[in-house]
Parts: C-alpha cells; structure tokens; sequence
C-alpha cells in the first residue's frame, strides 16, 4: 500500500516542481526530474515501510486491553479448531499482522493470512521449529524459509520470510503454539518478538482460566443434576395422570396444560448459568402451579403479590420453585380442605435485600422436625437445604433463609437475597 | 373585520372536511366500521384524533384569552386540561382498549348485564356532551361575529355562526362516520398546531421576548374591563371618588377622557378598567404574573383536581380508546397526546401573555368600541383573534379563524359521535329493535346525530338569549362537563377497573351521587354568582373535590354490601390480560415462519 | 432419499405447531398479580404527580419568593413552572410508567419467548 503511494507522490512533487521551473513538458529535462521524483519516492517508500513497521506493532496498552477482552471468550472455551481460527483472527486484525497461526501438539488449528493455501488448518505440525519450540518451552525465531512449515515442494511460492514461535503452555505445559509471521524479508524486528511472547503469555493464561473454570462448572452441574432429578419425577406422573382425564372432558384445558407441562420442563432442562431474573423464576414457579391446580382444583389456592422492581433481580436459578413445590406437596396436600399459597417478592429499600416469602395456610410443621429440615437427611425436604447451602456458598453469607412455622396454621419460608451482587 | 377572505378560509375548510369524509365512505357501511373506524388506527395518528377532538374552542381561544384577563391564574386550565392525560394513563388507558366495547355505557353493561346501569350512564353521558357542546356553540358563535360580522337574514351573527356551523358539522359526521371524524380530526389537529407556532413565530419575529412581555404586563397591577353604574361614579361621597381615581389610575389618559366624555352627556353606565382583587393574597396588588385573580386557595386546588379527573371520564375521549389496535397502542397514544398538548399549550399560554403585552402598541391609545376598553378586550376569548389580526394582518385572521373554527368542528365531531354512539347502540340496539339490519342501525344513527346537534344548537342559541351579561368564559363552561365526567364517571371507572370486588349496585350509586353532587354544586355557583348565600360551600365551579371521592366512596359502600357478579373473573382477565396481544404477535411470527418453511 | 426425509420432516412440523389459542392464554391468578403489581406502581407514580400538581399552588399561598419574585425578566417560578415545567414533568413521568407497565405485562404474563418448534437446543 505504502509503495503505490510513495511513488505517485515522488512523482507528483516532481511534476511540480518542474513547473515551477517553467520547464516544457515534453522536454528531457522534464523527463529527468520525474525520473528522479519517482525513484526518490520508491526509495522513500521503502524505507518507511520498516520504519513504520514498528510503529505498527507497538503496543497501545488500549489495544492490549481490548485484544484480552475479544479473545477471552473464545479462549474460555478451550483449545480447538473453532476457537484457534476465531483467535488467530482477532490477533491478525486488531494487531495487524501479516500472518498467525495456532496449533496444538500435534497439528494446526488454525492459519490466517498470505500462504493460507498450503498452511492449512489439520495439517500437521511440519515445522521443526515449532516443535522445538513446544518441546522446550522456549521463543524462536527464523528468518530460514525451510523452518516455516510449508509442506514439501512448495518453498520458493510461500510468500511468508520469517516468523516467531511462542508455546502456550497450561499449568506449565505446553499445549501447543502462537507463530506470528511476517512477510517482509530481513530480520525481525524485536517488537515483533516481544509482541508475540506477550500475545502467547495472554492466550496461556485464558486457557487455564478455563481449564479451572471447568473444574468448578463440572462440579456444579452434578449438584444441579442432582436437584433436578428430585424435582421432575412425582411430579411428571401425577401431572400427565390429571391431563389424561381431562382430555376426556375438557380437551381445550388438557391441551393448555400440556403446553404448560411442556414450557415448565423445557425451563427446568435449560442450563444457562448460576442466576436468572427473578421474573423468570416467577414464570417457572407460575406455570408449576398452573399445573398443580388442575390437580387439586378449588382446593389450592393461590396468591400472588410482586413488587416490580422484583422483576429484574437476578436471583439463583430453581431456589424459589422448589419452596413452593413444599408448600404444597407438605402444607396443602395434607389438609383435608386445601388451603392458599402466597407468594410474595418486595425490594427492601434499607438494606437492598429482595424478600422473598412464600406463605401457606396449611398444616405446618412441628418444631422438632424445623431443626432437622436443615440437615441433610434423605426425601425431599433436603430440597430446602440445598438451596440454604447453594445460598449460603453463592451469596457468601450474605443472604439469609428462615422458616417459621406453626403446625395447623402454617408455615412461612423467607429469603432474604442481597441485590447487586455482581457474579452469582 | 367583515372580511371576505375569512369566509373563504371557512368556506374552504368546510368542504376539505366534506371531501375527506365522502373519500372514506365507503368503509362505513357496517355499524362496527362506523363508530370505530375498524381498530386500524395507529398510536400516533390516533394521538392526532384525540388532539383534535380534545383541543377545542376552549383551548384554542379558551386558554389564551384566560391567560389574558387573569395572568398566572389562567395558565391552570391549559395544565389542567393536559394533567387528565397522566390520569388516562397510568389508569385506564390500556383496559379500556382490552375491554373491547363500543362506547361507555356499553362498557358499564359489559361489566354488569343490568340495564339501569346502562340507562344511567348514556343520561350523564349526553348530559356531558351537552355541557361541553354549549361552549363548543357558542364559541363558533364569538367566532363569526368577529371574522364575519354578518348574519344570515334576520338571525344575529352570532346565531347564524352556531346555525351554519351545526350543519357542516351534522353533514360531515352523517357522510364519513367514524373513520372521517379521525382523519379528518387529526389534519384539523395539524391545522390549529400549524396556526399557533405560526402565530408565535410571527409575534416573536415582532420583537416578543416571553420574560420581558410578562414583565411588561405586570409593570402596573392588573385591570379588567367592567361594567360600571353613573351612580356609583359620579355623585357625593367617598365612595364614588375613591371609585373615580381608582378608574382614573387604571387607566391611561385618553382612556380616561372617553369615561369622562361619556359621564358628561349623561350615560346610564360606562365601562372602565378597574383593578383586579387578589384572591389570594388580598393585601397585595394583583399583578399579571402572579397568582390570584379568580380562584382563592381551595378554589385553585379544586380546579386542578376536577380538570385532572374529567377528561378520563369525557365520553368523546374514552371513545378513541375504544379505537386503539392494542392496549400497548393506547400508552402509546397517550403519550403522543401528552407531548403534542405540552407543545401546543406552551404556544397558547405564549400567545395569551403576547396579546396582552404585545395589542396595545398595535392599537391607538385609550381606544374604546364595543370590542374594546381602553385598549383591553372586552371579552377575553377574542384576545387571540384580535393579535392575529393586529401582528399578522388580514391573511392571518383568515388562517386563525380557520383554525378557531377547526377547533370548534373537531370537538363537536367527536362530541356528536359519542352521542350517536349512545344513543344508537345503547338505546336502539340494546332495547328499540335488537333484530335491526345492520343499515338500519347506521341510519338511526345518522338521524340521532343530526337530532343531538340540533338539541346543542338550540342551546346555544338560548344561552345567548339569556343573558351575555357575566357570561361565564368559554373555558370555565367546559369546566362544567369536566366536573360531572369527573365526579360521576372517572371514580366508577377506576373501581371497576381495579377493583374487582365492585358490583353493579355500587356503580349506580356511585354515578348518582357524583352525578347530583356535581350538577348541583354548578347550579350553586351559577346561582351565587346573583345571590350570596348560594355560594356557601366554596368550591365555586369545580365540585370535583368534594363530588369525587364522595362518589367514590359510594361506590365502596354498596359494592360491600351487595354481591359479587359471578362474572368477574373472566372480565378481569379481558381486561388487564395481553393474551389477545400475544396471539396477534405469534400468528404474525407464525405466518413469517410459515412463509420461510416453503 | 435424503431429501425425501427432510420433506417429510417438515409436513410433521407443520401438523405439529399448536394453535396461538391453545399457546397463549392467561391464568386469573396470573391476572391477579399483574393487576396487584400494576395497581402499586400506578399508585405511586401518581402519587408523586399530585404531590407536585398540589405542591404549586400550595406555595403560591404561602411563599412569596414563589409566586412574586421574578427569576428571569418578568417570569417567576410559579410562572415557569405552571407553564411549562408541570408539562414537562407529565411527559417524563407518562415516558416513565409506560416503560414500567410494559416490562411489568411482558415479564409477569405469558411465556418465556421460545421457539415453537421444539428442537433439540
């Protein structure tokens, strides 16, 4: 780009240059100056094209910032071909590289830039330098067209000249490697080189942030795994048992519960993190009860009464249905008329706690029993101590769990979750 | 100001609005299309109807010439008119969509299948509208005595405007229905928006600087022009002096000599400007820019609330939510109407503080006709008119009187709707002849409007029969409607919308008493205004403060002692659920969705 | 043939997808709580309207800096205010509740918007 440039530049000073000098345009000495105008802008040209290469590659701390920020992501994923290529991307556009390349220990995951016709995702690791480079953990360098991995026979067309190789490493173990290249020839410059050693240290540390962050997330979902499958079954059969009979006599209602089943499962199935909206956990503990009273009918009643500024909160996900799933099954299951089930969501101003309560006008429970719901003691009411101990690790303490109840009156559960707690 | 350009600009206007009408005819054959303009209506152009049905008369000339004889006081009635829109909003603007019914009283039957309830409502319905058309009438009336100055015949011009006027209208609203009442609203609308910023411009183009015009103003405290008997000027003792040099420094010098000229060949009475009381603050002179020239401190309040309840309860109004495409359109709407009345009030107030300042410099000193005392406006609703005319010049007064009468057919439009609405379907339909053809009821329909309007033009032409002595301003005659929608319909509409537990019983009680608290307090004050004793309860013409909530707590009253309609479950979920609105949304997804399939 | 499959495939979808009726409804309990929850906020929203719509001419009886004393050319506070102020504050608050009322019926009512066909996620 710089070289058209220079040129037409030499070549437009020159011209007026000799215009100023009142020369005619045809003659030699006109020929002359621009002659000597576009050789001094290709030589000028040239020379900047090294001069501003540098410049180039400098590192704007902004730049550096924004390049972690676009490549966590992807990074976070792991080390694959999907991500590699998004990776190798980004680092070619943002840093304006000539050519990247990512690969693991045994092949290339990704390649982008002049030469992408023979260096090839899949392909394996020619290179020596590279597995050098892997094997012992440290930066090369090379100018040496033979070490950049082109396949055989194909050396005089790669329009690559020199190239860097950094490992990454996760846990001090190299996975594999960062080549940034370039196609100018001549030495590589240093910025070049540490440059790429910044760019492999950032990638190395994504990928065992992620290595740990998976750790963390496999251990959390078996316990989710866990509470879901005492959530589901009982409760699947004795729904499809209701809509079956009524399918009898009212199709239009067995259909609408089915829709209601089916919106209820697929919220319970989606895994999409620690935290929703408690607006979402109201649709969740809504359609649950939706479903409950085409069981029970007339005798669950049910009340709601919700604060708006509730509604955003994100509050940890299957925390509150469970509670109400309580409610029934041990408040107004057991007694003989039924009963109501409230609940209800307030923002407290002095504090900024969402209480949320769920209220029942059923059997209770008896004191002796409140001591060891905590605990976890097998059957469904450990479904209240997991949530206390999924609050207590989520919140760090910070929220807090009551229950108080009295046996033929009721029973009340309440949370108090702390709002503005960032990552849950 | 005869002049032949105003009534060409009448003219004109009356038959855009009969072409657009007869464009849109053919849509108007059933009875749905008819009186709600098929539901196709979208938030803003809707927004547009309900600024041209609402913008009327009375806010036009009505605020501007408010704010000319009172100052600061009169900026109220703008405020107010805009508050009632805050109210529709946060409390009925999205059920009464969802609740999907013809007209007020149809909306009251659907809620409790009781007729006396429904018979109810469409007599204070059409009291209403009769209250609100008076003004409307009589404004048409001002209208043409200044812009035309002729009658037809031996009819006054006053009368001829009212007479002339009706008729367009009555033609317009029997050919288009509905759905020419809202196109033809909303240009009417644009018309008048057009014509005050237009007329602001103008004037501030003259050098009107909004500070320094009310300072102007209030430089010396605020006169109004009245009636005076010799006997209480001239003749012995202090009184008449003390009366004598008030006028005397009210007025300017060549003012003064008109009075004394007219004293001295023997006048029965004369008219000089007087300073006006403080209400307020009695010890203080009034001043333009301050508060106090009608209303003391309970009366300012309970102006304020009863403009703030009345326009929920203004049947031409709750008819264009009836319109709406969804109950989120008609947020929507409102808020379009909140912003376009911020706009348009700002200009009216502007121009009554302009006429104020601004018409002395155009008019030689101390001018005295039967227009004017000492160069201030003997009635105050021709302020505006007469600035136009001064700052603008005749084409201006065309273009302002045009749009003073687009203000005046708008409103009435509406009016007459809503009325025709009432009586066809709720009286003709529901009790006359349920069986009637589709035809049939449209043309009842016509011919109940045609009769409503005639009832209001023969009102109007009474009142001025009447008396003109004291007539009370355009302004506060529609302050009369606000008070009885206000205390007779707003609080029943917000028991039955939010409150489920309300019964039918509880309605008609609560219409009945906001109703007959309502009318009588207004009866009171017009009464006071000749004998003192009737004006005890202080409230003056906004009964709204005491009638509302007294009705409202009607309503609770014997909601709690009758019982429950069995019905009130699934009326709720009509009228605050969105499952209607979601379907839409999903067959259009699913219509998408179907069309990428193949 | 595998297109053949993929035909087929897609006549099952078409059968399968229920109609708006059955999918879209709304519970009177759900009702309840919107109208519970939209009652309050409409309630204080508006209470804060009439506060300061009453807190006007309240202060034109009592405070002369209010109602007497000109700010700017001859135009006092209760002038500004009245005039314009007051329209503007109708505005903000009417932009402000619409929002709220809308997220309230998105959020309490209805289903979490999904796809109608029910595809593996």
């Amino acid at each position: 780009m710089i070289l058209p440039l220079s040129v037409t530049t030499g070549i437009a000073v020159s011209m007026a240059l000799a215009w100023f000098m009142e020369l005619e345009l045809a003659s030699p000495a006109t020929v002359l100056v621009v002659v000597l105008g576009a050789n001094a802008g290709l030589f000028l040209g040239l020379r900047g094209r090294t001069t501003l290469a540098p410049a180039r590659r400098a590192l704007p701390q902004r730049r550096m910032v924004s390049l972690v920020e676009q490549t966590l992501p992807h990074m976070r994923l792991g080390l694959n071909e999907e991500t590699a290529l998004r990776t190798v991307q980004l680092l070619h556009d943002v840093m304006r590289l000539d050519a990247v390349a990512i690969t693991d220990r045994e092949r290339v995951l990704a390649f982008t830039g002049p030469g992408s016709d023979h260096h090839r995702a899949g392909d394996e690791v020619r290179s020596t330098m590279t597995r050098r480079a892997m094997e012992s953990n440290k930066i090369l360098v090379t100018t040496d067209a033979r070490h950049l991995g082109c396949p055989p026979g194909s050396n005089g067309n790669c329009p690559l000249a020199g190239a860097v190789v950094a490992p990454l490493l996760c846990d001090d173990y190299p996975v594999g490697s960062l080549a940034v290249f370039q196609t100018a020839e001549g030495d590589v410059e240093s910025s070049l080189i540490e440059l790429t050693k910044g760019l492999a240290g950032m990638l190395s540390l994504q990928l065992e942030l992620a290595q740990a962050h998976r750790g963390a997330q496999i251990a959390e979902t078996a316990k989710l795994d866990a509470l879901r499958a005492q959530i589901n079954p009982h409760f699947l059969f004795n729904t499809l048992n209701t809509i079956s009979m009524k399918a009898r006599t009212d199709s239009e209602e067995a259909r609408r519960l089915l829709i209601k089943l089916s919106d209820f499962l697929r919220y319970a199935m989606k895994y999409s993190g620690h935290a929703a909206p408690f607006g979402e956990e109201y649709f969740f503990v809504r359609t649950y009860l939706f479903l409950e009273k085409a069981r029970f009918g007339d005798s669950l009643k049910v009340r709601y009464d919700i604060d708006p500024q509730c509604l955003s909160i994100p509050v940890p996900v299957l925390t509150i249905q469970p509670l109400i799933e309580n409610a029934v099954k041990h408040g107004i299951a057991q007694q003989p008329g039924g009963g109501l089930i409230e609940l209800r969501a307030r923002v407290e101003p002095i504090g900024g706690v969402l209480r949320v309560r769920v209220v029942d006008n059923g059997v209770g429970i008896e004191r002796e029993r409140l001591s060891s719901l905590m605990t976890v003691n097998g059957g469904e009411i450990s479904a209240l101590a997991n949530i206390y101990e999924r609050l207590t690790r989520l919140y760090g303490g910070r929220a807090s769990f009551e229950i108080s109840s009295t046996p033929g009156k009721g029973t009340s559960v309440s949370l108090g979750l702390p709002v503005g707690i960032n990552d849950l | 100001m005869s002049d032949p350009r105003a009534l060409l600009a009448v003219v004109g206007l009356v038959v855009a609005m009969l072409v657009v009408s007869w464009v849109v005819r053919r849509s108007t054959s059933t009875t749905l299309d008819f009186y709600l303009a098929r539901r196709q209506v979208g938030p803003f152009l809707n927004a547009c109807a309900i600024c041209g049905d609402y913008f009327s008369a009375a806010s036009f000339l009505g605020v501007a010439g408010a704010v000319y004889v009172a100052g600061a006081d009169g900026i109220w009635f703008a405020t107010g008119f805009a508050a009632g829109f805050v109210v529709i909003l946060f409390f009925l603007a999205a059920p009464f969509r969802r609740a999907g019914q013809f007209s007020i009283p149809d909306f009251l039957a659907a809620r409790f299948a009781s007729p006396s309830v429904r018979l109810t409502a469409v007599g204070i319905v059409q009291m209403i509208v009769l209250l609100y058309l008076v003004p409307q009438l009589a404004g048409a009336g001002l209208i043409w005595e200044v812009f035309v100055g002729r009658g037809l015949g031996t009819l006054s011009p006053y009368t001829t405007g009212i007479v002339l006027c009706t008729i367009a209208i009555v033609l317009q609203a029997v050919v288009g229905g509905m759905k020419g009442t809202t196109w033809n609203q909303a240009l009417q609308f644009g018309l008048k928006f057009f014509t005050v910023a237009l007329l602001g411009y103008i004037v501030i183009a003259a050098g009107f600087s909004y500070p320094g015009a009310v300072e102007d103003a209030s430089r010396r405290p605020l006169t109004v022009a009245t009636e005076v008997k010799r006997e209480q000027l001239v003749g012995s003792g202090g009184r008449s002096t003390a009366l004598l040099e008030s006028a005397r420094s009210s007025m300017t010098p060549e003012g003064y000599e008109t009075v004394r000229r007219e004293l001295a060949a023997g006048r029965g009475s004369v008219d000089v400007l007087l300073p006006a009381d403080n209400r307020l603050h009695p010890e203080r002179s009034l001043r333009f820019m301050e508060p106090g020239f009608r209303y003391s401190a309970v009366e300012q309040i309970a102006l304020i609330v009863t403009l703030l309840l009345g326009t929920a309860g203004l049947p031409h109004i709750t008819h264009r939510y009836f319109t709406s495409s969804s109950g989120r359109a008609a947020r929507a709407s409102t808020v379009w109407v909140l912003g376009l009345a911020t706009c348009f009030y700002f200009l009216a107030v502007l121009l009554g503080v302009a006429a104020r300042s601004e018409l002395p410099r155009y008019l030689p000193a101390g001018l005295t006709n039967s227009d004017f005392v000492d160069g201030v406006v003997r009635v105050p609703e021709k302020a505006l008119l007469f600035l136009a005319g001064e700052a603008g010049g005749e084409s201006i007064l065309a273009l302002v009187s045009a749009a003073a009468f687009a203000a005046v057919f708008s409103t009435v439009a509406g009016l007459l709707i809503a009325a025709a609405t009432s009586w066809g379907h709720d009286v003709y339909e529901e009790y006359i002849n349920p069986e009637a053809s589709e035809a049939r009821r449209v043309r009842f329909a016509r011919i109940a409007v045609s009769l409503t309007a005639g009832l209001a033009a023969v009102i109007g032409i009474g009142i001025s029969v009447i008396g003109d002595a004291g007539a009370p301003g355009v302004a506060l005659m529609v302050t009369w409607a606000f008070a009885v929608a206000g205390s007779a319909l707003t609080p029943v509409f917000l028991a039955i919308v939010w409150w489920r537990r309300t019964t039918a019983g509880g309605v008609l009680a609560g219409m009945a008493t906001g109703a007959l608290l309502s009318m009588g307090a207004i009866a009171l004050a017009l009464l006071s205004e000749r004998f003192e004793w009737a004006g005890w309860w202080g409230l003056g013409h906004f009964p709204s403060l005491l009638a509302a909530p007294l009705a409202g707590l009607s309503v609770v009253v014997v909601s709690l002692r009758t019982t429950m309609p069995s019905t009130a479950g699934s009326w709720w979920v009509r009228l605050h659920g969105t499952a209607p609105e979601r379907r839409q949304a999903l067959l259009v997804r699913l219509a998408a969705r179907g069309g990428d399939a193949r | 043939m595998r297109n053949e499959a993929r035909d087929e495939i897609v006549l099952e979808h078409e059968h399968d997808v229920p109609l708006p009726d059955e999918v879209e409804f709304d519970s009177l309990e759900e009702v309840d709580a919107v109208v519970r929850t939209l009652r309050r906020s409409a309630l204080q929203y508006s209470l804060v309207i009439v506060a300061l719509l009453l807190a006007v001419p309240v202060l034109a009886l009592v405070a002369p800096w209010w109602f007497a004393r000109p700010v700017w050319g001859g135009l006092t506070l209760n002038f500004i205010t009245v005039a314009v102020l007051l329209n503007v504050t109708f505005l903000v608050g009417a932009l402000a509740y619409t929002r709220v009322a809308n997220r309230i019926e998105d959020e309490m009512l209805g289903r979490l918007d999904d796809d109608l066909e029910y595809r593996d996620v």
